[in-house]
């Protein structure tokens, strides 16, 4: 079966977010301030694996290989069909 | 005389350069592709230079940490053979764990061309000697430098913090430009020594980078 799942990857909380941080300040200008703005990324994987659960098992495999640094960010997996 | 080997990565763009930069230092040398398997012994180092590797997708140096010249960059290290990391490579050298920390967005957001003033903190037999005060060019977008509390205890405590900026440009901590792994067999710098060796570029500063390995 094949396994839609997404990896988000968001900046870890202690770390400057450069860019959520440009986000909110553009929010701000524009009356529409938030209490708090991160930005991250979001990777969708079509992985073909017997079950969702050795789907999750590759795709987390993989997020930790290459997907977030864990020293800057933090990561997690949606299965979305 | 073995060469030094440049090992070049799609979207690799100062090798030239830098064998430019090693030919004036009267050292030969090699291109490696980084999809060739290579033997580090035929090489004195390995550099790993500027550019944008990969276009800086995913992460800057991530893709490129994961490439099978990396394999052998990895056992080069284990034989403590010298490994320089210029800029991109530095980057490089981070995301493959062969030296601690991180390189991130500069806090401007911007992507920094300028001339930064430098001072040496720390030296290696295999890199440039103790030089007080020179100055180099930076152009990079992920130049600031990031580590844990504890990693960056540990640099200060094994003497691994290798250059920094006079005035920070990128907002990296402690103003590190550049550091060494425990070994010291292992740099990495933000600048461009590569750029800085003719009097016509404005300084001749870079030569003392390129000049240990023959």
């Amino acid at each position: 079966m094949n396994v839609l799942i997404e990896v988000k990857v968001l900046p870890r909380p202690e770390i400057l977010d450069v860019q959520g941080r440009a986000i909110m300040q553009t929010l701000e200008q524009n009356q529409q301030s938030v209490e708090d703005c991160r930005y991250g990324k979001c990777i969708r994987l079509s992985v073909s694996a017997e079950n969702v659960e050795k789907a999750k098992d590759k795709a987390k495999k993989i997020a930790e290989f290459i997907l977030y640094n864990p020293l800057t960010e933090t990561y997690e997996l949606n299965v979305i069909s | 005389m073995k060469p030094v080997g440049i090992i070049i990565f799609p979207g690799t763009q100062c090798d030239q350069d830098t064998a430019k930069a090693c030919r004036l230092a009267k050292i030969p040398t090699q291109f490696i592709w980084y999809k060739d398997s290579f033997d580090y012994k035929n090489f004195s180092a390995l550099i790993l230079p500027g550019g944008f590797s990969y276009g800086d997708y995913l992460r800057a140096g991530a893709l490129a940490a994961r490439s099978p010249a990396l394999k052998n960059v990895i056992q080069a290290n284990q034989k403590g053979w010298p490994i320089l990391g210029i800029c991109n490579g530095f980057q490089i050298l981070c995301e493959a764990g062969l030296l601690p920390g991180a390189l991130v967005q500069n806090t401007n957001l911007r992507f920094i061309d300028q001339w930064v003033k430098l001072k040496c903190k720390n030296s290696s037999p295999f890199f440039a000697e103790k030089i007080k005060n020179f100055k180099l060019p930076i152009a990079h977008s992920e130049g600031r430098y990031i580590a844990r509390t504890e990693t960056l205890k540990e640099l200060q405590d094994n003497n691994q913090i290798w250059l920094s900026y006079e005035e920070n440009p990128n907002g990296s901590i402690e103003n590190i430009a550049g550091i060494l792994n425990k070994n010291k067999n292992i740099a990495g710098l933000m600048p461009h020594p590569e750029r800085a060796i003719e009097k016509w570029m404005g300084s001749t500063d870079g030569c003392y980078f390129f000049k240990h390995w023959s």
